[in-house]
């Protein structure tokens, strides 16, 4: 949606940027150009003779089927803009506490193949999903044998996976585990070939939003940083240090708290920088200790070395692959 | 003057203390002038932690 918005809004500006270019040399009347040609120009002339009799049309009662389909379409997709507009965005991330969260891709990595440990289980389908509250929702589709007791195993995954959940440390607030019966011969097909499909399918589309999203990215409304701020701030005796160096504190004070391959990046934010780190988990471990550890082995980092912090985040995105 | 260093984590003093350090070693060469120190980059000294 906010991607639209601002579709809409730069289309909006440029026509204002024309209109205004416009406006200024048919005032001034520069060059050839002359007031009185500005509505002919425009081309408001025809435009507003066509308004003008359409709503005539309106008012006098003298609505055709059509006309009620368009303005009726047109009425609801504003609606539906202005709904979309004010909901608010699903999480991306699962939110694990303050100032931590896991990616949706973490817990599943985690989730699958606890379900797939199971004798009865042939195949399953994980699906996890953010909140705004702490925990992730997620959503186990298991396929087992026809005969098999769809119940029992359900109520075994369900337990399997609330306890591994349970020792590394992800917390999720609703597990919802379904098991139907599956055709041995037909699952692998099943799996596959729908979901390729459906992504082939997908793939035009997708590309053309990516390449859109990306090209709207280059227009600098993103994230501003800094290339340096102050730690002191005496006349005359000033102490400032550099975003890299800020960045390579951060990510040393997460390794030092034991985390894995510390990637972070930085914002400034009214002179104090936002810092978020992505971290790996090693094996064993609780996601939701080290995250937790790491955020405040970073925040003390930048504290003692008195760099301005608003705020930290750290993020798991799995767990370190063993060497 | 402005003298850029690379500092070493982990350090064994708060940033601060050591720009003062520099700070005062270069006093004699500032002649008077004011002195920013910059920290440009960390280098981190790997050890079983790092």
């Amino acid at each position: 949606m906010r991607i639209f918005n601002r579709i809409v809004m730069i289309l909006l500006l440029a026509g204002l940027v024309y209109l205004g270019i416009a406006t200024i040399v048919y005032i001034f009347e520069l060059g050839p150009y002359q007031l009185a040609d500005l509505p002919n120009t425009l081309g408001f002339g025809g435009l507003y003779e066509g308004l003008n009799g359409y709503v005539g049309n309106i008012e006098s009662g003298n609505v055709g089927p059509l006309d009620v389909i368009v303005l009726s379409a047109i009425a609801l997709l504003g609606l539906v803009l202005l709904i979309l507009e004010l909901k608010l965005p699903t999480p991306r991330r699962v939110r694990m506490q303050r100032g931590t969260y896991i990616t949706r891709r973490a817990v599943e990595r985690e989730v699958s193949p606890v379900v797939e440990q199971e004798p009865e289980v042939l195949q399953s389908n994980v699906k996890v999903k953010a909140q705004r509250k702490p925990g992730a929702k997620v959503q186990v589709r298991a396929g087992i044998r026809p005969g098999e007791d769809a119940r029992s195993v359900q109520s075994e995954v369900q337990s399997r996976v609330q306890q591994h959940m349970a020792e590394t440390g992800i917390l999720v607030s609703n597990l919802r585990v379904r098991a139907n019966e599956s055709d041995p011969r037909q699952t692998s097909v099943f799996s596959y070939d729908a979901r390729a499909r459906t992504v082939v399918g997908l793939i035009g589309l997708l590309v053309f939003l990516v390449a859109l999203f990306l090209l709207l990215k280059e227009i600098p409304l993103g994230r501003r940083i800094s290339r340096r701020v102050l730690i002191e701030d005496d006349p005359g005796r000033e102490t400032a240090i550099t975003s890299g160096a800020v960045r390579q504190l951060a990510e040393a004070a997460a390794r030092e708290a034991g985390a894995d391959s510390p990637t972070c990046r930085l914002a400034t934010e009214r002179r104090s920088y936002e810092v978020s780190c992505d971290i790996q988990v090693p094996s064993s471990q609780n996601f939701t200790e080290l995250a937790t550890r790491a955020r405040e082995n970073i925040q003390r980092a930048l504290e003692e070395q008195q760099v301005p912090v608003r705020d930290v985040e750290v993020t798991v995105q799995g767990t370190a692959s063993r060497e | 003057m402005s003298v850029h260093i690379v500092v070493r984590y982990p350090l064994s003093e708060p940033i601060p203390t050591l720009a003062e350090r520099v700070r005062e070693r270069a006093a004699s060469m500032a002649g008077g002038r004011a002195t920013t120190v910059v920290v440009e980059d960390l280098e981190v000294v790997r050890d079983e932690n790092l």
